[in-house]
């Protein structure tokens, strides 16, 4: 991809150390994110190709005060820096005037980048892709610079494949384009699901207590997010955190960890907005006799941005991920299910309580008889976080298309059904 | 008034318009900038400013043939200007409904007089008293309730907008926006409430926050409030959750609950509408937050009915929706619905904006009847008259919880506060489910009941941003009817042991 900030850079490292009396400037370090897109069914009459910039810069000036600007491309390409303009903004505040040293050790090596993909964004040409699916691809690349020495850089690729028939539930997400072994399973599976024609039903809550539950990644990760991440990343109700952990750690059988560093895995990257290396942490493991539970550091540096404008924040939900001793493949694990009710998205409130009972709004599930397909409705589910990661009988299942394990457990065993 | 577009963005829009001439096609070009702050307050102190400016331009290209063709640009270099162009052109395509669109926006603009903005002064930002009432309400709400997270963020743009068409049309206009935002966490159980209001004005001294302020704290006083209050609510037999789809109910909702579910239809892919009473507008209301005079497509943004009891605007509905997705572009849409005939009912106007907010509990207001009271007695008037079903008939006043699909058209909606009628009296039930798809909603309308005022524009009740909800609808405001009344005439299907 092309660097769009080199003169960015070049003026800003000449206002800090060749103007330092003129610009009254002390130190600068930033964190850029550019995407180039391009999706096989533009939306609306967008032209199917979109690029994007967001950043944001941190100036330090000489004073000890610091200012914040958002980076668009507008200031990227600007013949001269805005100083006075970004001068009459500086406030004084204790963080963000933290630098993280340069190190010599390298980073983590967590493959990221599929050749393949880049190129067809670059040239604007589609790969060949599986019958009833649009795709959309894109190529990322990261940025982590500050004048005291530091400059990372990583490159990644994504790809999206969404089933054209919207009765359909299961896509494909990741980094790296399908194989052709892939792409067969992917066709072969939507034409098999097209055979059964599906009735809709608005009692999906009211199922058997035998009814096994199939959380998606996708709604896995919004349920562990919303009621524990949000949790782990906020200093304020960190300790709430802390205690659901240890109340969970002698009940569970699965293993929850923080991994930033999967190969290939959407959730991971190698470095922080600040230019930390990245780190997995164990949140949860099953710990059978009573001991002290490790307690997980606070995962967003100290001295994180108080907004969200800043995109590509440290902590990815998708870096949330369940391990147990033994992981399913689906469609053996589906066969041999009597009944079972497949959540592909939930929604949920921005935070809440990971104890309490809780109600989820399940836009669409999909009902499974034996293996087959037979109908799907909308529901709303009661829950409780606690019940879903300490259920006894709680498996593991993996699929392709899926770059992490969705979570089954029997209905029965969350509050509302039980 | 060429003060108000930079130099830059004349010269750029005017080489599109000359390069479509040599090619042969049709341009319309919009520009949108804006140059803002973000200034956020945490547990009482001011902890940072952001700055942000940005600079987008939309090429639409229309050829003799029919084709249309859209690109955007962020960066203004004539190069990048002139890529957007090509590239806009090269990807044209034939679409009779995008152009009825275009042709649906040349109408309506063609009726208006041209806008009128004024001149820009020089800008200082911390000028502005917005900043120290903002503070002062940030440490009021802090020391009042003993928060233990507080967050207020108040965002300022100065927005410009600038269209010229290949016809020689050209419009501009300038004006500033403003939105805060409080956020409470309550640490010990997890969980964060959002409060937030906004408006805009074509200066920024204009732009002051008493009524921002005011609305703000009467939803966090309404919050504080029913936080501390038990409700005693009978359990909700007969239906574990209300589907209007499936059951004969009579719904009687508060303007915010209407407001959820009007944005969800209007995000809908929808062809038709069934006949119905309701006159859906959509207008650019100076001084809302929504407002936004000109559309992307390259035109002034005049009033205009979506939906009429003739019928829908179908290319207007598209056109709006188009825009929406954009992200730059929000509008106000005003619902209006036969008034019930409850003359009678002592709807006056002290059932204004702000008592939406207020606590359901009467003492409070011991010189007025409350909205819920007046809800009551429109109850009892539909029973005398023998329109209501007991047991079929629920108030619906709050949303707590709003989830909407607007690919399926599917929603689930939880109310704050659900009343069912009996024994000739609403009695609090345990806040069920409701849920439906979004088809059902404009038939089912029936008619509305509004506190009635001397003014116009307090006639009709105004909403909050619903950002939060439909995240295409950022800064976009609604108005309806106090209360909604709605019939739906579900069949009953027992799909028990599928």
């Amino acid at each position: 991809m092309k660097m769009e900030h080199t003169d960015f850079h070049h003026q800003l490292t000449d206002a800090v150390e060749q103007n330092r009396r003129i610009s009254k400037l002390a130190a600068f370090r930033y964190e850029l994110n550019e995407s180039q897109t391009m999706d096989s069914a533009p939306s609306g009459d967008i032209a199917g190709r979109e690029q994007a910039i967001g950043g944001m810069l941190t100036l330090i000036w000489q004073d000890g005060s610091i200012s914040l600007h958002q980076l668009t491309r507008e200031l990227l390409h600007a013949d001269s820096l805005p100083l006075g303009e970004w001068r009459e903004q500086r406030f004084l505040h204790d963080g963000y005037r933290y630098f993280v040293k340069p190190s010599k050790a390298p980073l983590p090596v967590v493959p990221l980048f599929d050749p393949l993909i880049a190129q067809a964004v670059y040239r604007q040409e589609m790969p060949d892709l599986p019958d009833g699916f649009d795709a959309t691809l894109t190529v990322h690349k990261r940025t982590v610079t500050h004048s005291k020495g530091l400059q990372l850089e990583d490159e990644g690729t994504a790809i999206r494949l969404t089933p054209k028939d919207l009765s359909f539930p299961f896509g494909h997400r990741g980094r790296l384009f399908p194989s052709e072994r892939e792409m067969t399973y992917l066709e072969t599976e939507w034409q098999w699901f097209s055979r059964f024609p599906l009735s809709v039903s608005d009692q999906l809550d009211q199922v058997t207590q035998e009814t096994v539950l199939l959380f998606s990644p996708e709604a896995l990760g919004t349920l562990i997010h919303s009621g524990l991440g949000v949790h782990l990343t906020n200093p304020a109700s960190l300790s709430l955190a802390h205690s659901f952990l240890e109340q969970c750690a002698t009940k569970t059988s699965l293993t929850l960890r923080y991994d930033p560093h999967v190969p290939w895995a959407l959730g991971s990257q190698r470095f922080s907005a600040e230019g930390n290396r990245t780190a997995a942490v164990t949140l949860l493991s099953p710990v059978r006799v009573e001991k002290q539970v490790e307690k997980p550091a606070f995962l967003a540096p100290h001295d994180a941005f108080e907004h969200k404008l800043s995109p590509g924040p440290s902590y990815s939900q998708e870096a949330l991920r369940l391990a147990a001793g033994t992981v399913h493949h689906f469609r053996e694990w589906l066969r041999l299910k009597p009944e079972v009710l497949y959540i592909p998205t939930l929604a949920l409130p921005e935070s809440y309580a990971p104890w309490a009972e809780e109600s989820a709004w399940v836009p669409e599930a999909f009902l499974f008889k034996r293996g087959r397909p037979v109908c799907r409705g909308a529901f709303p589910l009661s829950f409780s976080l606690t019940s879903i990661l300490c259920a006894t009988e709680a498996e593991l299942v993996s699929k392709i298309g899926w770059d992490r394990p969705g979570l089954a457990l029997p209905a029965r065993l969350l509050d509302s059904t039980s | 008034m060429n003060e108000l577009v930079s130099p830059l963005t004349l010269s750029l829009t005017h080489m599109v318009i000359s390069t479509a001439d040599t090619f042969g096609v049709f341009a319309h070009v919009y520009v949108h900038e804006h140059d803002g702050r973000e200034y956020l307050w945490k547990q009482g102190t001011q902890r940072q400013t952001i700055t942000s400016t940005g600079w987008r331009m939309i090429i639409w290209v229309r050829t003799p043939e029919g084709g249309i063709g859209q690109a955007a640009t962020d960066l203004s270099t004539p190069d990048a200007v002139i890529a957007c162009f090509h590239q806009a052109r090269q990807h044209t395509r034939i679409s009779p409904l995008l152009a009825a669109g275009f042709e649906r926006l040349q109408q309506l603009e063609s009726r208006y007089p041209p806008l009128l903005t004024p001149d820009p002064d020089k800008l200082i930002w911390e000028k502005t008293p917005l900043l120290t009432q903002i503070e002062a309400h940030h440490r009021h709400v802090l020391s009042t309730y003993s928060l233990p997270a507080l967050t207020t963020t108040l965002t300022l743009r100065r927005e410009t907008c600038y269209i010229t068409r290949s016809d020689g049309t050209t419009h501009r206009t300038s004006f500033f926006r403003g939105h805060v935002r409080d956020q409470i966490m309550l640490p010990t159980v997890g969980i964060t409430h959002s409060f937030e209001h906004g408006a805009t004005a074509p200066t920024l001294p204009e732009l002051t926050g008493d009524l921002w302020i005011s609305s703000l704290d009467e939803q966090i006083v309404h919050w504080h409030q029913t936080r501390q209050r038990a409700d005693t609510c009978l359990p909700m037999p007969p239906h574990p959750r209300l589907n209007w789809d499936k059951l004969d109910l009579q719904l009687l909702m508060d303007i915010e609950i209407t407001a959820h579910l009007l944005a969800t239809w209007f995000l809908h892919q929808s062809d038709s509408v069934p006949h119905t009473v309701a006159h859906l507008q959509a207008d650019a209301v100076e001084g809302a937050l929504s407002y936004q005079p000109m559309h992307p497509y390259g035109y002034l943004l005049v009033p205009s009915a979506i939906v009429t009891r003739s019928g829908l605007d179908l290319a207007g509905l598209l056109a709006l929706r188009e825009a929406a997705a954009g992200h730059s572009f929000s509008c106000h849409l005003h619902l209006e619905l036969p008034e019930l005939a409850l003359s009678e009912l002592a709807l006056s106007d002290h059932v204004n904006r702000s008592d939406l907010s207020a606590p359901v509990d009467p003492t409070t207001h011991p010189d007025h009847p409350h909205p819920f009271s007046c809800a009551e007695q429109a109850s009892r008037h539909l029973d005398q008259r023998g329109l209501l079903y007991e047991e079929d008939f629920y108030l619906l006043e709050g949303v707590d919880r709003f989830h909407a699909d607007p690919a399926t058209g599917r929603f689930g909606l939880r109310p704050r506060r659900l009343y069912r009628y009996e024994q000739k009296r609403l009695v609090p039930v345990t806040p069920v489910w409701l849920t439906g798809s979004i088809e059902s909603l404009m038939p089912s309308f029936v008619g509305g009941m509004s506190p009635t005022s001397d003014s116009p524009a307090d006639q009709k009740s105004q909403v909050k941003p619903l950002s939060s909800v439909h995240p295409h609808l950022t800064y976009w405001t609604m108005s309806a009817p106090l209360y909604s009344y709605l019939h739906f005439a579900g069949i009953e299907q027992n799909e028990r042991g599928i």
